[in-house]
């Protein structure tokens, strides 16, 4: 029934005359038997003095026509439609029934055509995108943030470097300087992987950041990369404890200031704040400041080698206005707090890489595809108890997948309302 | 700038592709009835391969150039959410004024804080666009309304194209909140002094003068903000009144009695001669001051006593005052400026004499008494400790100020930056893709016209 619904849906009337005709024909010449099983199921495609190919829509094999009632069925096509060089039957299924219909292939060839120069429309789209993007991630864009605080007396500016990389925007990074103090900061805020651990230019960073530190008060938070390179080993719980031999009744933070390190004494002598845990007041205009820059991220280690600092600088002098730069958001992430400051800046998931229309960042190392919707920061502001939060896309622009996140340099003013 | 070109050019094209298919129909259909027109329609192949391709070519080439152009346009809604914004006023009772949105002040302020480069504050204004939200009317009281959302829209020029819009309408908007802050909302900062005074090199009698002046400051910001909110209540229950007693108090008490009276009582001094003869140098110079306006008093008096009669009378004009109604005003004489400036002659020179009197008291006292080691640090203690008094005095001052105006002006200026929506590019996109299918397919249709009947 299906079959000859198909058919008779794309068949001329002349066509299906032709087809009753030889039917009739057939049903005189050949047994029942084979009637039943073979002609009965058979479409008429092709008829013509070259060729005739019938399509067989039974479900019995082929291979079970008998040669003999083969030719008698060609015999009797020839008597009815004419003479024809070579017969054929094809075995068809309901499904390539319709996809044999002229008016399905002319249409089939056009859709062909159109999903072709759709795709390479998309490849050129996609070749252009990434090139266009990679064009412009060559140069930083500025991305202002307007934050209000009752502490704020006066209007404070304050710059946010993060993710650098190591990388050079103009020579000896000039034009990043350039720009920073045109922008008349009041303090800077380097909030960690300036250094790569996989380059050593440590001396490119020192110098930076000495620099940065003529224009306003700086202040330098590691990130993963230079614990990396500086300690050698991850700051987590268990690392720690075993580096120091601490257990849980015997722990000291201060401990972690005791380690070696030569990149934040070269950074100290050029007149930046490494800040290890540890917390900076300074005053701009009447404004009292407090800096809190934390070095043990990792949520395992946070509270063993933080909490004495960090509950110190969030409940002495609640007056003051509290900056609390972090490189990762992690903590921010795992533990409520009712209070993590009135400015919370970090850096680390470099915007997401890709930021798709309407869906956000696209990937992250530890919260995987599409982030945000896992409660995870990742890029851009967000209302974290009672404070603002800002994570900072970065300003690493090697990652030719880096697309619509251009590497930008933060500036957020903290105005009294 | 020239993506938006590009992007015009692409529709013009478009357009200009209809309008000339549309001409050669036009002027080919008197060769073809009207079946025969009816046919060729009928039989067009709407799903053109080359119409198809060159469609969605062109199609992404407009949307690269729209998606630029549409960029350089962004508009931001500021809300003002104090309850004065409801009838148009400022939070300090003054008239608001929507266009300050984008005054020279404020424009010239959003340029240096983004440290914006090759723009002045006249080019950048022109781009700037400013309305109300929602505009109410004047014909009736129904449609009456008085916005309390403003729109500013940004369109870039070629003066501002290598500007990122959505930066200069956020810098606009936060200079503008600045602006506000500053001339519209409490200002915290009291007017003492920053610096702090070297304490060891002052003389006492001075440092009783600058606690004076410090304590009245504190006073005369409490009584400005209990003035405005006498109904604020602190989270600490306490009241700008409150605050301003307590002050008040230790100012009489501590600065006015205690340590003035230790210090003449005792004569504790620094160097005593020199003090001595500063006060007596001030006190020579006040006497100048006194005998000027002893003289000046005395003239007015003479000038006064030589009126004639008839002049020191009181002279009524009619007149009517503001409710309309008449009355018989009375008009100034010569007479009343003089008598005026005689009384401010004598009080000038009662405070005068108050003030060597006051002198002479301090040098005689502190002739007569010699202090020793012991009751000039008993002495430095008590300055000591009113100034640290008085610094925790502005400190809670400063605080409940802060409290109040956290309460009601928090998030007074609020702002909303909105960009190209995807929706709007789509939009745009599909209209130019019907318009060029359309374009196309008719140049098509065009061609199976017969040139000749």
């Amino acid at each position: 029934m299906e079959k000859e619904k198909v058919t008779a849906s794309f068949q001329t009337e002349g066509a299906k005359k032709l087809t009753k005709e030889l039917q009739s024909t057939l049903k005189g010449i050949v047994s029942p038997q084979v009637y039943e099983t073979f002609v009965d199921h058979f479409v008429y495609e092709t008829i013509n003095e070259n060729e005739i190919v019938v399509g067989y829509y039974g479900s019995e094999p082929l291979k079970n026509l008998k040669k003999e009632d083969k030719d008698l069925i060609w015999t009797g096509i020839c008597s009815v439609a004419g003479e024809s060089e070579k017969f054929r039957i094809e075995k068809r299924t309901e499904h390539s029934l319709f996809w044999s219909n002229p008016k399905v292939q002319k249409h089939l060839k056009i859709a062909k055509l159109f999903v072709i120069s759709v795709f390479f429309a998309g490849i050129a789209l996609a070749i252009a995108l990434v090139t266009g993007n990679y064009i412009g991630n060559r140069n930083f864009r500025e991305t202002f943030y307007a934050v209000s605080s009752i502490k704020a007396d006066n209007p404070i500016r304050v710059i946010q470097i993060s993710d650098l990389h190591n990388i050079n925007y103009g020579k000896e990074n000039q034009k990043l300087l350039t720009r920073v103090e045109k922008l008349n900061p009041d303090i800077i805020l380097l909030t960690g992987d300036i250094l790569d651990s996989y380059r050593n230019r440590q001396e490119q960073t020192v110098a930076l950041c000495s620099n940065l530190s003529r224009i306003a008060p700086s202040y330098y938070i590691y990130g993963n990369n230079e614990v990396e390179k500086i300690y050698g080993f991850p700051l987590t719980k268990e690392e720690l404890d075993a580096k120091f031999g601490f257990s849980d009744e015997n722990r000291d933070w201060t401990k972690l200031l005791e380690l070696e390190d030569s990149f934040a004494k070269a950074l100290e002598e050029g007149g930046v704040k490494v800040l290890k845990n540890q917390t900076d007041t300074l005053t701009v205009g009447t404004t009292e400041i407090d800096v809190f820059g934390v070095l043990t991220s990792n949520p395992s280690s946070f509270w063993n080698y933080a909490d004495q600092t960090f509950l110190s600088y969030v409940d002495t002098n609640t007056s003051n206005l509290k900056i609390t730069a972090v490189h990762e958001p992690h903590i921010l992430e795992e533990f409520q707090r009712d209070f993590w400051g009135d400015l919370v800046v970090c850096g680390h998931t470099h915007g997401g890489t890709i930021r798709v229309p309407m869906l956000g960042p696209m990937y992250t190392h530890e919260g995987g595809l599409f982030p945000e919707r896992k409660d995870k920061y990742v890029y851009g502001r967000y209302p974290i108890s009672g404070g603002h939060l800002i994570v900072s896309g970065g300003l690493e622009n090697k990652n030719i997948f880096r697309i619509n996140n251009q590497p930008e340099l933060v500036i957020i003013d903290i105005n009294k309302f | 700038m020239f993506t938006a070109m590009m992007a015009k050019l692409l529709i013009l094209l478009a357009a200009l592709v209809f309008f000339v298919a549309a001409v050669i129909i036009i002027s080919r259909m008197k060769n073809v009835n009207r079946a025969e027109m009816v046919q060729i329609f009928k039989t067009a192949k709407y799903l053109n391969l080359w119409v198809i391709i060159i469609c969605v070519v062109t199609t992404g080439v407009f949307g690269v150039f729209n998606h630029f152009k549409l960029k350089q346009s962004v508009h931001a809604i500021v809300s003002l959410n104090y309850s004065e914004a409801s009838t148009a006023q400022n939070s300090n009772g003054t008239r608001y004024n929507s266009a300050e949105i984008i005054c020279d002040e404020v424009v010239k302020k959003a340029i240096e804080k983004g440290a914006l480069e090759n723009v002045s504050v006249k080019e950048l204004q022109n781009c700037l666009v400013v309305y109300p939200c929602v505009q109410g009317g004047v014909e009736n009281e129904w449609e009456y309304h008085i916005s309390t959302e403003f729109a500013v829209e940004y369109h870039a020029s070629k003066h501002t194209a290598h500007l990122d819009s959505e930066n200069v309408i956020k810098l606009i908007t936060a200079a503008y909140k600045e602006y506000y802050i500053e001339k519209y909302t409490d200002n915290f900062r009291l007017d003492t002094k920053e610096e702090v005074p070297d304490f060891s090199t002052m003389e006492y009698m001075d440092l009783v003068s600058y606690f004076n002046k410090e304590a009245t400051a504190i006073l005369t910001y409490l009584y400005g903000m209990a003035e405005k909110n006498p109904s604020f209540v602190t989270s600490n229950n306490t009241t700008f009144n409150s605050i301003a007693g307590k002050v008040f108090q230790y100012q009489q008490t501590q600065i006015n009695e205690n340590l003035r009276s230790l210090i003449l009582q005792n004569g504790v001094v620094r160097d005593k001669q020199g003090y001595v003869d500063r006060l007596s140098y001030q006190n020579k110079n006040t006497d100048f001051a006194r005998q000027k306006n002893q003289i000046s008093f005395d003239l007015c008096n003479q000038a006064i006593s030589r009126y004639a009669e008839e002049m020191t009378r009181i002279v009524l004009v009619p007149t009517w005052d503001e409710s309309g109604k008449y009355y018989m005003g009375r008009t100034k004489v010569g007479i009343d400026e003089l008598s005026v400036q005689a009384t401010g002659y004598s009080d000038r020179v009662a405070s005068n004499e108050k003030e060597i009197m006051d002198n002479n008291l301090v040098i005689g006292k502190l002739r007569e008494n010699a202090s020793g080691s012991q009751i000039q640090e008993s002495a430095d203690e008590l300055v000591n400790s009113v100034y640290h008094t008085l610094k925790l005095f502005e400190k809670e001052a400063v605080t409940a100020g802060r409290e109040c105006s956290s309460h009601k002006m928090n998030q007074c200026i609020a702002v909303s930056i909105y960009g190209t929506s995807l929706m709007n590019e789509l939009k745009n996109l599909v209209v130019f893709a019907v318009l060029m299918y359309m374009a196309l397919m008719l140049w098509e249709i065009s061609k199976k016209f017969p040139k000749k009947a």
